[in-house]
């Protein structure tokens, strides 16, 4: 008899821990999945933008979209996206034609960059941030004039970041490149 | 049939045991699957500082011209940058040496690290060069010219305009006339050096006189070098041959050459050449004769080429059989013609000119299209177009 009780308890405690990895596993499973869906996301918006020429600076403080032409060009069907710059107000990111451009862009969700809700994504916000940076001191805060760009991509959930990627782009660069 | 006491337990305990290690295997293998997804992640991350690090050291070139002299070609030193580091370099992939020559490939390799993930990637800039605008005229003297007068002598120039210096209006007769005296691109007198460098040395003559060195029946070719003096000379390939003046005069009667005659160490001394039966480049279509001293040119008049004053006669230039100097002329000295010279190709100097007889030159384009070394001028650095690489970290 005392056998069959510590046996049952035994299968029981296993059962728990058996349950509760397999909640573990499902959990990592969907953060893994999340993470890879953030990463790609990330991923392809650092390709978008490193293929775009720096462009000239902007002479006048830019506009905010979501200020003046919010309630119009601001808001999509699927969601809110929003810029900053004026090249990007008739076609969502089409419209953008260089990187300077992609400052202060966010999207939730994400987007293509023709507006076309990305599927899996639901519930993520994907935002850029487009800051002129000094030449010795890429990490800093911004340095106007230096012709370097330091472009950050984020994916975040809520308040909470999943995914984060920067890169740097230069005008000098893209002289090289003509 | 008998059951053992206690069997149930044993077996419970091996069923659970089996049972537990293999959830732990599963979650093992969880674990190293996501270890693997994060350094996945590292590794785009990794190139994306790599070319973030290529984007840093252009800039970083463009606003310091001193990059060349940078010890081990080091631009942007290993630096932490958003949760990695990068660093970039940029060597010369023809000699390993980013002094020596501005017009030479340099490649540009940039470094990105995140943990132990490192992605290198690397790209070739390269400077777009374009022919001098010397190279555009039929004769250049920065100096401007004298004896250019319709009164005793006759000094032609066909094709393209004639170039005086320092705002030399002169009464030389141009067809295709000039538009424009503004002074033009020459190329830098230490050419004169750099061709010496390439070439074969011709030892001194042993005919002196009270000025210099005489060379009577000088040959010179790719294949063969002689002159009266000297039958035996060393042969150099390209016809690049090289006489060290000694600050003396040099004097060359008579001979033919097909490559490169250099005359150096002649500053303030002349080079005579005289009645040479034939000039011609070699292959590589370098320049005829370079020289640092005063140069004279004397008595090479084209058998092919008509008394042409004052009808605009030019097409004995284009004769195969054309005799006189076919090839481009340097001096970083002054320039002298004397006694009946035609020259198809083009003539600079960087000292003054005179014209003592008649002087006849038809511009060659085929210098403009296909410069020589040292005649041609850095424009812009391009991106060698399909240069990227991305290669293995050490």
């Amino acid at each position: 008899m005392i056998e069959v009780v510590l046996a049952t308890a035994t299968v029981g405690v296993l059962s728990v821990a058996a349950l509760s990895v397999a909640a573990g596993a499902a959990r990592e499973r969907s953060s893994a999945v999340s993470s890879l869906v953030a990463e790609s996301l990330v991923h392809d918006m650092v390709e978008e933008i490193a293929n775009k020429p720096v462009g000239e600076a902007p002479s006048a403080p830019a506009l905010p979209i979501g200020g003046l032409f919010g309630g119009l060009l601001g808001t999509s069907t699927s969601g809110t996206q929003t810029g900053t710059t004026a090249d990007g107000l008739t076609a969502g990111r089409l419209a953008f034609s260089t990187v300077r451009g992609y400052d202060g862009w966010t999207a939730t969700p994400p987007v293509e960059n023709d507006g076309t809700p990305i599927a899996g994504a639901e519930g993520l916000t994907r935002a850029v941030r487009v800051t002129e940076v000094s030449i010795t001191d890429p990490g800093g805060p911004e340095a106007s004039g230096s012709g370097l760009l330091r472009v950050e991509v984020t994916v975040s959930r809520g308040a909470r970041t999943i995914a984060r990627g920067t890169i740097l782009r230069s005008d000098v660069f893209d002289e090289l490149n003509q | 049939m008998t059951i053992r006491r206690g069997g149930i337990y044993v077996l419970v305990l091996s069923v659970s045991a089996v049972t537990m290690s293999i959830g732990l295997i599963g979650f093992s293998s969880l674990i190293a699957q996501r270890e693997v997804v994060a350094l996945a992640d590292d590794s785009v991350h990794a190139a994306q500082l790599a070319e973030s690090a290529i984007q840093l050291a252009v800039q970083r070139m463009a606003a310091d011209g001193r990059w060349r002299t940078f010890a081990g070609g080091e631009v942007v030193a290993p630096t932490p940058f958003e949760g990695g580091s990068i660093s970039a370099t940029v060597d010369d992939p023809a000699d390993d040496d980013l002094t020596n020559d501005d017009t030479q490939p340099i490649r540009i390799t940039g470094r990105g690290t995140v943990g132990v993930a490192e992605r290198v990637f690397s790209v070739v800039v390269e400077p777009e060069t374009r022919p001098l605008g010397v190279l555009d005229v039929a004769i250049a003297v920065r100096g401007g010219m004298t004896g250019v007068d319709r009164a005793t002598t006759t000094t032609l120039v066909w094709g393209v305009p004639f170039r005086g210096g320092h705002g030399s209006l002169l009464p030389i007769h141009v067809l295709y006339s000039s538009s424009n005296m503004s002074w033009i691109e020459q190329p830098s007198p230490s050419i004169v050096a750099q061709y010496a460098a390439m070439g074969t040395v011709v030892p001194l003559s042993a005919s002196r006189d009270g000025n210099g060195n005489n060379y009577e029946g000088l040959e010179l070719s790719p294949t063969a070098a002689s002159s009266a003096e000297l039958s035996s000379l060393p042969t150099d390939p390209n016809g690049v041959y090289v006489i060290d003046a000694g600050g003396n005069t040099v004097r060359i009667d008579g001979g033919s050459i097909e490559g490169t005659l250099v005359v150096i160490n002649a500053a303030g001394s002349k080079v005579c050449i005289v009645g040479l039966e034939s000039i011609e480049p070699n292959e590589a279509g370098y320049p005829v004769i370079l020289t640092d001293g005063n140069l004279e040119l004397e008595d090479m008049h084209a058998s092919t080429v008509k008394e042409p004053w004052p009808g605009p006669e030019d097409e004995g230039f284009d004769d195969p059989a054309f005799d006189g100097i076919r090839g481009m002329i340097y001096t970083s000295g002054d320039i002298a013609f004397k006694d009946n010279v035609d020259v198809l190709g083009i003539v600079i100097a960087a000292g003054e000119g005179v014209v003592e007889d008649e002087l006849r030159i038809k511009h060659d384009p085929r210098y403009q299209d296909d410069p020589p070394p040292g005649f041609f001028a850095m424009s812009d650095l391009r991106l060698r177009a399909g240069s990227w690489r991305s290669s293995a970290a050490d």
